[in-house]
């Protein structure tokens, strides 16, 4: 369908609309207008991503600046899914329009998911394909082929060089799956093809590292302009991607490692001293004057970027004293032996970073400056020295990013060294950890650098909480309610077994064999009445684990048996995958399937389960964060002293989202259907942190139910839900037509109308004016509908013009 | 006979096709005709034939190659026959010879097949080819889907309204108000035409099957006075064979040795079955020296998995999603309860067992995948069928029945001949009471060895003065024969004697589960083991028939195994045998001592009532199993050599 929202026509891809999906578009267009930024809660499976597409684009080919749209999604899934629907929608453009127009998206993920190169590809690990393919795709490879050197190199990057670099694949949307299909047919690789097409691209969409962390921002979207719009789709979780990127561990075993590879590199500047001489005299006389960047910016793909964010960099040259191979790797060697020996200390230690620079310098004479030039340094080093085999050098570079993570920030971050992997643990694995606690410091640069960035998801309750802990200021602020014109989900509170004995997951209680049989009770009886699939969320691996065994242990697995296939997630992602298409091929055949996995595991993260892929979400626990961590305690900690956000609320909002977020998977459009089973007696106390659409759902009657209650009411539920239900049923409540929107656009102009004759009425309020008004309003009127026939007229034009 | 040949263009050059001298490959020789020959396929070789129908006007033949390996697309080679006036008779007279060849290799009997030209269909000629001969019959599965199928299927109907009573009222009262002038069967054609989505929905009900289940969770061994009881039946039994193979293994390698039942029991309290079942085995578990030799590292525990997946699609694929981060792992280490301990047995058990029981099914995203993998953009469509909220797209295509009626010109009579065809024209000059009677008068003279009546001993070619059985050369036997039909008249008498005898034993009052429970006197327990022996041979058979007439070289190894565990079998049999022997000599000694110590008290002399069982019994009930364990021997014996 086709309309206006205020001038701007919107080309939507269906021909009815849901009202929230209108409001939605009203208040993204006023944030884009306003060039501001925006938090938006809109349900679950509405249909958020096309209606946020559609009006972006929209507003891109409207107006003559053509904003690019950078859209962030979290999972390769989401971004392949929000691929095949632009490519959706702009075909539904170029058939309204009648004709294609002028337009690119693109996708973008790691080398791991775009390589084609056939032996690379194989490889398992995602950082080795990316060092064997820098060590393919390097400059000074390709230089050393063309001086007819024998070095292996990868066609598929090479044969890039021969196109035009601007024109590298066709106009149109490409999903991840077609890149790969193009690239394999015409011999190019999608990943390079992909990033170097990324400025020329009217819509990009790319996983969220690739703007927060700045070991690869500063390489992929360093060229991109300011009045680019950002979107952090399904943003619930974004705070913690931020402080990942500024974080990193030092295990002992990655120090032994980078000793090995200080050593190698040792040798190969020997070496290089025998042969060549003049290279490393010429990168010190670069680096003396401070020289670091025309080449440099020309090599997308150097060995590793600087870990700081670009307005932490020092704007000056590389300091004396590591300005020399040699030295260099000398200093190297000197800091890593200073961690082995602060890793035998075996009581915690936490300590901010200036104590632990004080420390260092007391004990080597390391000086915070040239640390701070460590990650830098070691770039230079490498391109210098033409190495290959990158990948030996990958806990160098760990190390390298910690000195200069370590050396660049003060505040927000803790250093903290935990000898044992756990409190019962008696054999030593020390970990330093470099914890970021402030989530802001990673997006404040998106937040500096671009007009308009927009966070949104299915849950994201409460709004408030993300602008506070982000450091931001919105211009629309909303969570949108979801209308139904049937219940087409249930949410319910289960607080008892059938034993009425309270359920929980908390620490003192969970591994109680009673708490464990009721809650196998209640997966077995809700295993015996959901159709097809249903998903179980526990609140960790540990967790599910244990009580898994306990369960075959009773027996209770047995019972689910006869009713459904089970599967679980694993630690192997692999292996999951091949769980998950069992499931779907269950769900799909009729076979019916439990999946079990974990709230904040690797399938609750976009994969979805709609429709048949998901009739129950069984919630067991309430997904907390686990309290005894260090790292979390001291981010609870910084939240309270800064942000004024006190330490159980901001535990209980983190279990909620990630609650919501599991319950959300289940619903795709209104005419599906789902029960939402919440089963910890703490969800009763919770509740108002659910997100709004879910909560309005929440009848109070339903908070607080025994096992036989909740399957009572459920069985009551799923009857309903299999009477024959008909489009018309919902036209004009939950999803309006053509005619629908327009009665609501001339209301809403109508109510806008009104305001501001109010406004204007408190304005003139002195007496005086009182007639003068009157006559006014008489004559505003016939005015105020001319306009309102001229918008109409306008869209029907529209409609004549299809 | 003088071979056939034709002038032929294949690949668009012109050659002469035609047969070597000895019939055994077909070859296409490039003009002028004289040089080695191109293409030479081995008429064995030859899937299928296909020619374009006489009405069209290129002739063309399309020979099908059956894969040279397996997974591999079949060869086609497209023929087209050039000769300006010749070309129809030359390829009529190839394929024809042809497919003769092809039938006799099959070891059709090939008299007796029915005409393998197909009519030319003047209808069908908008196919550019439709199948000349149809060799292989295509499987039966695909007739939901075939409405044809649907409105024939009599018995389909008739179950249908047997189960919708208010349909069944609507057929009887539309069936009673038909017009004269219309036919029952075309009544009945017309009736169904409009409800074929009725009689898809219910052959589909009919024809669904329950899936399998994980069979060990739902046996549960009690234990009784220190002694394991079970009941498992024939069922489980192969339920537990299929899902683990590693179990058939143990069984086909131990139980002559041991007994059937002692084999079950042990394996029920073996660390075995703890590890199948995903459960931790303690220490002080026993160890049992036939199950327990396999530790987990084995690679026949494991249930071998297909890892070479093809492609995951990337919606669902979570390794890609892990790696989704730009190429830097940052962040800190997980915490403890987010660290998975991955040394946990159930949670394989769990994914292994049900992706083992899923196995045979065909998998939704990948068939999705792999059919659009060739189609190119048709992934993204089907992804976005998937993303596609179904509630917006506007009205649903209307699901209503179209009435179409068919012939209707019928209603507008002077139309008709207009548009008649030939066929019409010959029904319109029959006079349907006469084709009736005419119908009637050939069934009444069926018994007959019918002058102009339908001749069914013909038919299956019966032939009373045949005299082959006296004949020297066995010929191959024909349904018809006298041979075959004395060997099925000999198996019915064979069989009814058998009842009889499996029952003499019994007396007058004994009720049919105790028939049931020991036939041929044998005793109760040795006969259920012989039933459980009965159903595991069977299986055996089964997987060396499957292995045996695939035909697939690969199997070779397989199937050696197979015809070992055919060996084994005849062992168990006749282990079982010597035992029921042992027990039936125990029971006749014992009876004897009775009757003689009676004798010794009393002086009276007990008259002596044979006991049933023992060997012969046991023999006489495997009799056809064994046969079928033989002949598959010999069979495999012949083939080897």
């Amino acid at each position: 369908m086709e309309f206006n929202i205020d001038d701007l026509p919107v080309l939507f891809p269906y021909p009815r609309i849901y009202p929230e999906q209108y409001a939605y578009m009203v208040d993204l267009k006023k944030t884009l207008d306003a060039g501001g930024h925006c938090v938006l809660e809109m349900p679950s499976g509405t249909g958020k991503t096309v209606t946020l597409l559609s009006l972006i684009v929209a507003y891109q080919q409207y107006y003559p600046e053509h904003r690019k749209l950078i859209y962030c999604s979290r999972t390769m899934s989401e971004i392949e899914k929000a691929l095949v629907e632009l490519k959706a929608l702009m075909k539904f453009r170029a058939q309204r329009l009648g004709h294609e127009e002028e337009f690119r998206g693109l996708g973008l993920t790691s080398r791991k998911n775009l390589c084609l190169h056939p032996s690379v590809k194989r490889e398992k690990s995602g950082s080795v394909v990316d060092a064997r393919c820098r060590s393919l795709t390097a400059g000074f490879v390709k230089e050393k082929k063309e001086k007819g050197e024998d070095v292996d190199i990868c066609v598929y990057h090479d044969n890039l060089d021969v196109l035009e670099p601007h024109n590298l694949v066709p106009n149109g949307v490409w999903t991840l799956d077609g890149l790969l299909r193009y690239g394999e047919q015409h011999k190019q690789c999608p990943y390079f093809t992909a990033r170097r097409m990324m400025q020329f691209c009217n819509v990009i969409i790319y996983s969220y590292h690739y703007l927060l962390d700045p070991k690869i921002s500063e390489r992929v979207s360093k060229d991109l302009s300011k009045d680019c719009i950002v979107v952090f789709d399904e943003a619930h979780n974004i705070d913690n991607v931020c402080i990942e990127s500024l974080s990193t561990d030092i295990t002992e075993d990655s120090l032994r490692k980078a000793t090995r590879g200080a050593q190698h590199l040792e040798t190969k500047i020997s070496e290089m001293q025998a042969s060549d001489q003049k290279k490393l005299q010429d990168e010190y006389e670069k680096l003396v004057e401070g020289l670091r960047g025309a080449d440099e910016s020309r090599q997308e793909d150097a060995f590793m970027a600087n870990p700081a964010l670009p307005d932490d960099l020092l704007k000056e040259a590389i300091p004396g004293n590591i300005r020399r191979a040699e030295h260099f790797v000398a200093f190297l060697r000197r800091f890593i032996e200073y961690l082995k020996t602060r890793m035998k200390v075996r009581q915690v230690i936490s300590e901010t970073p200036p104590s632990f620079l004080a420390h260092l310098k007391e004990y080597t004479f390391i000086e915070k400056k040239p640390l701070r030039f460590c990650a830098e340094r070691l770039t230079s080093l490498v391109r210098t020295l033409e190495l290959t085999n990158i990948e030996d050098y990958q806990p160098l570079q760990e190390v390298a990013t910690f000195a200069t993570l370590v050396a660049t920030y003060e505040k927000g971050f803790l250093l903290i060294l935990e000898p044992y992997e756990s409190d019962t643990a008696e054999v030593p694995n020390p970990v330093l950890h470099f914890t970021c606690l402030d989530a802001a410091i990673a997006i404040k640069p998106v937040f500096d650098r671009f007009s308009s960035v927009v966070i949104t998801s299915g849950t994201i309750s409460p709004l408030e909480m993300y602008p506070k802990m982000l450091g931001f200021n919105t211009v629309v602020q909303e969570s949108y309610s979801m209308t139904l014109a049937r219940r087409s989900f249930l949410p319910m509170i289960v607080t008892r077994g059938s034993d009425q004995a309270s359920i929980s997951t908390s620490f003192q209680v969970r591994n109680e064999p009673s708490v464990v049989r009721n809650y196998g009770n209640l997966l077995t009886e809700f295993a015996r009445i959901t159709p097809d699939g249903m998903v179980v969320f526990f609140p960790s691996y540990l967790y599910m684990e244990s009580i898994i065994s306990m369960w075959q242990g009773m027996g209770i697995l047995d019972e689910v048996w006869k009713y459904k296939l089970i599967l679980v997630e694993t630690p192997d992602a692999q292996e999951t995958s091949l769980a998950l298409e069992t499931y779907r091929t269950a769900c799909c055949n009729g076979r019916g399937a439990v999946l079990l996995c974990v709230a904040r595991g690797k399938v609750s993260e976009g994969i979805d389960f709609d429709h048949q892929y998901g009739r129950t979400v069984l919630c067991i626990g309430v997904p907390f964060q686990y309290t005894e961590s260090r790292i979390l305690k001291a981010r609870l900690e910084f939240l309270r002293e800064t942000y004024r956000i006190r330490e159980n609320d901001f535990l209980s909002f983190d279990a909620m989202r990630h609650a919501a977020q599991c319950l959300g998977r289940v619903l795709r459009g209104k005419d599906d259907y789902g029960l939402m089973v919440l089963a910890d007696r703490r969800f009763q106390k919770k509740r108002v942190q659910l997100p709004k659409w879910i909560n309005q759902a929440l009848l109070d009657t339903d908070t607080n139910l025994s096992t036989d209650m909740a399957v009572s009411s459920a069985r009551r539920f799923l009857k309903s839900m299999a009477q024959p239900f008909r489009a018309k049923d919902q036209e004009g409540v939950s999803v309006w037509s053509m005619e629908d929107l327009r009665t609501h656009q001339a209301k809403m102009a109508d109510d806008q109308i009104k305001e501001l004759q109010a406004q204007r009425d408190l304005e003139m309020g002195n007496t005086l004016a009182a007639q003068a008004n009157d006559a006014r309003r008489l004559a505003e009127r016939p005015d105020s509908d001319y306009e309102m026939d001229d918008d109409d007229e306008a869209e029907m034009m529209a409609l004549d013009a299809n | 006979m003088e071979t056939p040949q034709g002038k032929a263009a294949y690949k668009k050059k012109d050659g002469i096709i035609t047969l070597t001298e000895d019939q055994t490959s077909l070859i296409w020789t490039p003009l002028p005709g004289s040089g080695p020959p191109v293409v030479s396929l081995l008429v064995d070789s030859i899937n299928n034939l296909q020619q374009t129908p006489d009405t069209s006007a290129k002739v063309m033949l399309k020979v099908i190659e059956k894969p040279r390996e397996e997974g591999t697309a079949p060869a086609a080679f497209l023929f087209h026959f050039t000769s300006p006036t010749e070309a129809r008779p030359e390829a009529n007279a190839l394929k024809a010879l042809l497919s003769k060849l092809i039938t006799e290799k099959r070891g059709i009997d090939p008299p007796k097949l029915a005409d393998v030209d197909a009519p030319a269909n003047g209808t069908a000629a908008s196919a550019a080819m439709s199948f000349a001969n149809a060799i292989n019959a295509k499987p039966m599965a695909v007739r939901w889907f075939d409405d044809n199928m649907l409105k024939g299927d009599i018995a389909l109907q008739e179950s249908l309204l047997e189960k919708d009573k208010d349909l069944k009222q609507t057929y009887i009262d539309a069936l009673a108000t038909k017009p004269e002038s219309l036919s029952d069967m075309s009544f009945n054609t017309h009736f169904w035409a409009t409800r074929i989505n009725l009689l898809r929905s219910h052959a589909i009900q009919l024809n669904q099957k329950k899936g399998s289940y994980n069979v060990l969770s739902t046996i549960k061994p009690r234990v009784e006075n220190d002694e394991l009881k079970l009941n498992l039946n024939v069922e489980q039994v192969q339920l537990i064979f299929q899902q683990h193979p590693l179990v058939k293994r143990i069984y086909n390698e131990n139980v002559p040795k041991l007994s059937e039942g002692q084999f079950w029991s042990q394996f029920f309290l073996s660390r075995l079955y703890k590890k199948l079942r995903g459960e931790r085995v303690a220490d002080h578990d026993d160890t049992n020296p036939i199950f327990d030799k396999y530790n987990e590292t084995d690679p026949a525990l494991g249930i071998p998995r297909s890892f070479a997946l093809p492609q995951i699609p990337h919606i669902i694929d979570i390794e890609a999603n892990e790696e989704n981060q730009g190429g830097f792992k940052s962040g800190n280490r997980k915490d403890v309860e987010m660290r998975p301990r991955a040394n946990i047995p159930i949670v394989k058990t769990l994914n292994s067992l049900s992706e083992k029981i899923m196995q045979n099914v065909a998998p939704t995203d990948q068939e999705l995948s792999s059919a659009a993998a060739n189609e190119g953009a048709d992934l993204d469509a089907s992804n976005f069928e998937e993303l596609t909220l179904h509630d917006l797209r506007g009205d649903a295509a209307q699901n209503r029945i179209i009435l179409n009626v068919k012939e209707r010109s019928k209603f507008f009579s002077n139309q008709s001949s207009a548009e008649s065809t030939e066929e019409t024209l010959v029904y319109e000059r029959q006079v349907p009471s006469e084709v009736l009677f005419e119908i009637q008068a050939d069934l009444e003279t069926l018994d007959d060895d019918g002058y102009g009546g339908i001749d069914l001993h013909k038919s299956i070619g019966v032939d009373d003065d045949s005299d082959s059985d006296v004949g020297g050369v066995h010929k191959q036997i024909h349904v018809g024969s006298r041979g075959a039909r004395r060997g099925a008249q000999d198996q019915i008498l064979d069989s009814m004697a058998k009842k009889r005898t499996g029952g003499q034993h019994l007396k007058s009052d004994d009720d049919d589960a105790s028939i049931m429970s020991s036939p041929m006197g044998i005793p109760p327990d040795v006969a259920q083991r012989c039933y459980l022996t009965n159903a595991t041979t069977a299986e055996f058979l089964k997987q060396f028939w499957g292995a045996f007439l695939s035909g697939d070289p690969a199997r070779t190894q397989e199937l050696a195994y197979h015809a070992e565990s055919l060996q084994r079998s005849i062992a168990r049999i006749d282990a079982l045998a010597a035992e029921a022997e042992k027990l039936h000599d125990d029971l006749a000694n014992r009876r004897k001592r009775e009757i003689r110590d009676h004798y010794k008290k009393t002086g009276k002399k007990t008259k002596w009532i044979p006991i049933g069982g023992g060997k012969e019994a046991v023999l006489a009930l495997f009799e056809a199993t064994l046969t079928s364990l033989h002949t598959a021997q010999s069979l495999y014996r012949a083939a080897a050599n």
